[in-house]
């Protein structure tokens, strides 16, 4: 179980950082795709763009490894929001994931708000490994939505 | 739709079963015959005929609610070939497993009735004795006696069949419509949120939801792994939200509208609720009439270029 | 069957006293009762002010009463590990609180016997459980009488009795008897029999006393035991069509039987039947941390699914459906009544009633007499 031990422990990290109080920040977790996302945040780094700090990155080969379960995982385990980044309709390294993601996401989308988590905390976006900047102005909008909405409500678990 | 029911027809249905599940176990077309039997209590049960005279035992009437198709998952193994009765819904359970490729279909030998209409044995179990005679021997039942299935029910009639007994039903179109879905959506995202922590308050977690759902085939689930750890073995709203989530998600696109997962729930949870909303945003946001018809390649198992897109906050 | 206890108190309680009575109880316990939810009566926690909630007229709660003894869920120890300056580890084990005592208000007979049942296991032999002894010590349990058993009761198979006192400190007779219906909320009283200390304590506290909990009026006497006997007398509907429960010799030549083959085929491996019976108490233990600390806790598991008994190196000494329908049958039939010499079974009739596909203890019983050896 070690493996799953470092899961919750990570869980758990986020959900401990993630207090409510005067200089509360909100914890962000987000899915980037190897392939552009996640180089654009790195780009978006080294270009020295100011950006806050609330975000998590968590790489993945393709936003179509976004398995819905991450995200409702997360925001079980106390994140504030989170995020999803991949390539642009048609720019999918394995040609087609991302427009898989787009199709199962939506409905996802739908379903947070179903099950009374404000859309607002969830955010899908494509941005390429050129648009650094444009990482640095999607991590600036998301913590400013995220950190006005306030800690996201949880359940109580053992 | 509800449909009046036709005890006549009913017993005549019975008959022909019968006849043909001895016919297809004595002439060694099947070894074993899916079908029901009358239980302790008078209510069906599933029941597996394995001699041409067991066959006489099984029954066909409104109360067979129960889907048989789950069932032949037990069967995999081996190369016998089994006999299984279905009515409309049954069968699109039966054709969720096989378009899920979970059962050959040239090991199955299917007999198709056409539905007039299931009670809900539950409802029907309640009723006073003399009621409940007037109920099933002359087949006055009041619209609320029916499955809630029936309501909104558009295949009465057996999508995958070897052999139908009697003649086909009326079948028409019937609109795809979610009240309660859209009762939820009218309330506030909090109101959802205590709303949905209560059920999962409620839920003892035995599974009999996804047990019994003809769409939850999987060789080994993901709820019992321990690696990863999807669900935690503590009980509790939060771990029931991860449950939920999964059962419900998993399958989306595929659930047949059955209903038997909130039926078989013994606390009362209205688990279609969760089930419904995935067939109503697939029907919505992909164009799919009758999404709960299994289809060759299922919604959310392909994609189109001109979905619409989700870039940015809503 | 064992002779009726004498009663160590009896009380009068008017139906409209209830709800004072039970507030007050709730003032040094938590309190769980049967409480109407969407047409379902489930056994649950009572929050303030839900003291009308509660529904003595359903025989059966959907769940049993046993997770006031064994939660669900339920926490054993924290757990710490550190390390030192030079790299040495230690770590460090906590108790958890000690729970808060709890009255099991409106059980029936079958579900108070069923905290006997759980004696045997947890509290006898070689082993005492801590956990299990601290919620049982601060147990207090007041049983009401089925007026009508339902269609599914079959207590009487098991030498109870709809109007037994067996697990139960106070048990409540509706004074106007058994039969049907509900007799009128704002009239009418119950019996109330203390059969043990604790039972006496709760029936003649001040509490009670300022909450209607009256004296049985002079010369009702009469009344009173001939009432209690009329319960006692009770049948059950399946309780009837079953007769005494006689099979556990017969089962020790069961084992290998192909019926057990026959009686599986239809069981769907979900949980309900243990997870409802008041009788069942498998559960699996697992830790839910991180960083080194975290809480170890045991949860109710069932012998029904596949991964109940599956090993860490992947041997799985029940892969199959039929070994594990077999375990439960067996369990409560055989192996529980050569170890303690009754059978781990009340007849509530929580299975008949919840079993998605009709699959129960009652029609194995009958099936198992039928059996050739």
């Amino acid at each position: 179980m070690a493996g799953s031990q470092a899961t919750e422990r990570q869980a758990r990290e986020v959900a401990s950082e993630s207090r409510p109080g005067a200089d509360w920040e909100p914890v962000i977790v987000a899915f980037l795709c190897n392939w552009c996302s996640y180089a654009g945040a790195d780009s978006a780094g080294t270009g020295r763009m100011v950006q806050p700090a609330n975000v998590r990155i968590i790489r993945v080969p393709c936003s179509g490894r976004v398995n819905p379960r991450f995200i409702v995982r997360a925001f079980q385990r106390g994140a504030d929001g989170v995020l999803v980044s991949g390539c642009h309709p048609g720019d999918c390294h394995y040609s087609t994931g991302n427009f898989y993601a787009r199709r199962r996401l939506l409905v996802l989308k739908s379903y947070l708000e179903y099950l009374g988590i404000d859309p607002r905390r969830f955010e899908t976006h494509w941005c390429s490994a050129s648009e650094g900047q444009k990482w640095a102005d999607i991590v600036r909008s998301i913590s400013e939505t995220v950190k006005a909405l306030g800690p996201a409500q949880t359940l109580a678990g053992l | 739709m509800p449909r009046k029911l036709d005890v006549k027809t009913l017993g005549q249905a019975q008959g022909a079963l019968r006849a043909e599940a001895r016919r297809l176990l004595t002439d060694g077309t099947v070894s074993v015959f899916l079908g029901h039997e009358e239980g302790w209590d008078g209510l069906p049960v599933a029941f597996f005929a394995a001699t041409p005279e067991e066959a006489g035992r099984l029954v066909w009437n409104p109360l067979v609610a129960f889907n048989l198709a789950k069932y032949l998952l037990d069967r995999l193994a081996g190369e016998e070939k089994v006999g299984i009765v279905v009515n409309g819904c049954g069968s699109l359970a039966l054709d969720r497993i096989l378009k899920d490729h979970r059962f050959p279909r040239e090991r199955l030998y299917v007999v198709g009735i056409p539905c007039t209409g299931l009670l809900d044995p539950e409802k029907v179990l309640a009723l006073p004795d003399e009621e409940r005679e007037r109920v099933l021997e002359g087949g006055e039942a009041g619209e609320d006696l029916y499955l809630k299935r029936c309501g909104w029910c558009d295949a009465p009639n057996p999508v995958v069949y070897d052999t139908l007994i009697g003649d086909p039903v009326p079948d028409e179109p019937v609109a795809q419509e979610y009240p309660r879905v859209v009762e939820l959506e009218a309330m506030t995202p909090e109101e959802r949120f205590e709303h949905f922590k209560g059920l999962y308050e409620k839920c003892i977690r035995c599974f009999a939801c996804r047990n019994v759902c003809p769409a939850c085939n999987c060789r080994e689930c993901s709820l019992d792994q321990w690696e990863p750890l999807w669900m935690g073995r503590s009980t509790g709203a939060s771990e029931q939200l991860m449950y939920h989530f999964i059962r419900a998600f998993d399958v989306a696109g595929r659930c047949i509208r059955c209903g038997e997962c909130e039926r078989v729930c013994s606390v009362g949870i209205p688990l279609m609720e969760l089930n419904d909303k995935f067939l109503k945003d697939i029907s919505e946001l992909f164009g799919v009439k009758r999404p709960h018809v299994p289809a060759d390649i299922e919604p959310l198992g392909q994609f189109a270029l001109e979905d619409p897109d989700l870039e940015g906050a809503v | 069957m064992a002779s009726i206890p004498v009663p160590k108190a009896t009380k009068l309680v008017p139906r409209t006293g209830l709800g004072a009575w039970i507030r007050a109880l709730t003032a040094g316990s938590t309190v769980m009762a049967p409480v109407k939810d969407e047409g379902k009566s489930l056994f649950r926690e009572l929050e303030p002010g839900e003291e009308d909630l509660i529904d003595l007229h359903t025989v059966h709660t959907v769940n049993s009463p046993k997770g006031a003894i064994l939660p669900q869920t339920e926490a054993l120890l924290t757990y710490q590990s550190t390390t030192d300056g030079e790299g040495g580890k230690s770590l460090r084990l906590e108790p958890t609180a000690g729970p808060r005592p709890v009255i099991l208000f409106g059980v029936r007979p079958c579900d108070a016997a069923a905290v006997e049942l759980f004696n045997n296991v947890f509290l006898t032999g070689d082993f005492v459980d801590d956990h299990y002894k601290s919620r049982r010590d601060g147990l207090t349990v007041v049983a009401v009488a089925c007026r009508q058993p339902a269609k599914a009761c079959f207590c009487t198979a098991f030498d109870l009795s709809p109007g037994g006192e067996r697990g139960a400190d106070v048990v409540l007779y509706d004074r106007s008897g058994p039969g049907r219906g509900t007799p009128d909320a704002g009239s009418g009283a119950f019996y109330a029999v203390a059969y043990t200390d604790k039972g006496e304590a709760l029936l003649e506290s001040s509490e009670a006393a300022a909450a209607g909990v009256a004296p049985v009026p002079a010369g009702e006497g009469q009344d009173l035991g001939r009432v209690v006997a009329a319960y006692r007398g009770l049948e059950t509907p399946l309780g009837a069509k079953l007769g005494r429960v006689d099979v556990a010799s017969k089962l020790d030549n069961l084992f290998e039987s192909p019926y057990w083959e026959k009686v599986a085929a239809r069981c769907i491996s979900c949980g309900t039947c243990t997870f409802v019976c008041p009788t069942c108490y498998c559960f699996g233990v697992a830790d839910c941390g991180a960083g080194g600390g975290g809480v170890r806790f045991r949860y109710w598991d069932s012998c029904k699914f596949p991964q109940f008994m599956l090993m860490a190196a992947g041997h799985n000494p029940r892969p199959a459906k039929k070994a594990r329908t077999r375990q439960r049958f067996m369990h409560k039939l055989n192996y529980y009544h050569h170890r303690y010499g009754e059978y781990l079974c009340v007849g509530c009739g929580r299975c008949v009633e919840s079993c998605p596909v009709g699959l129960h203890l009652p029609q194995v019983v009958g099936e198992v007499r039928g059996l050739e050896q």
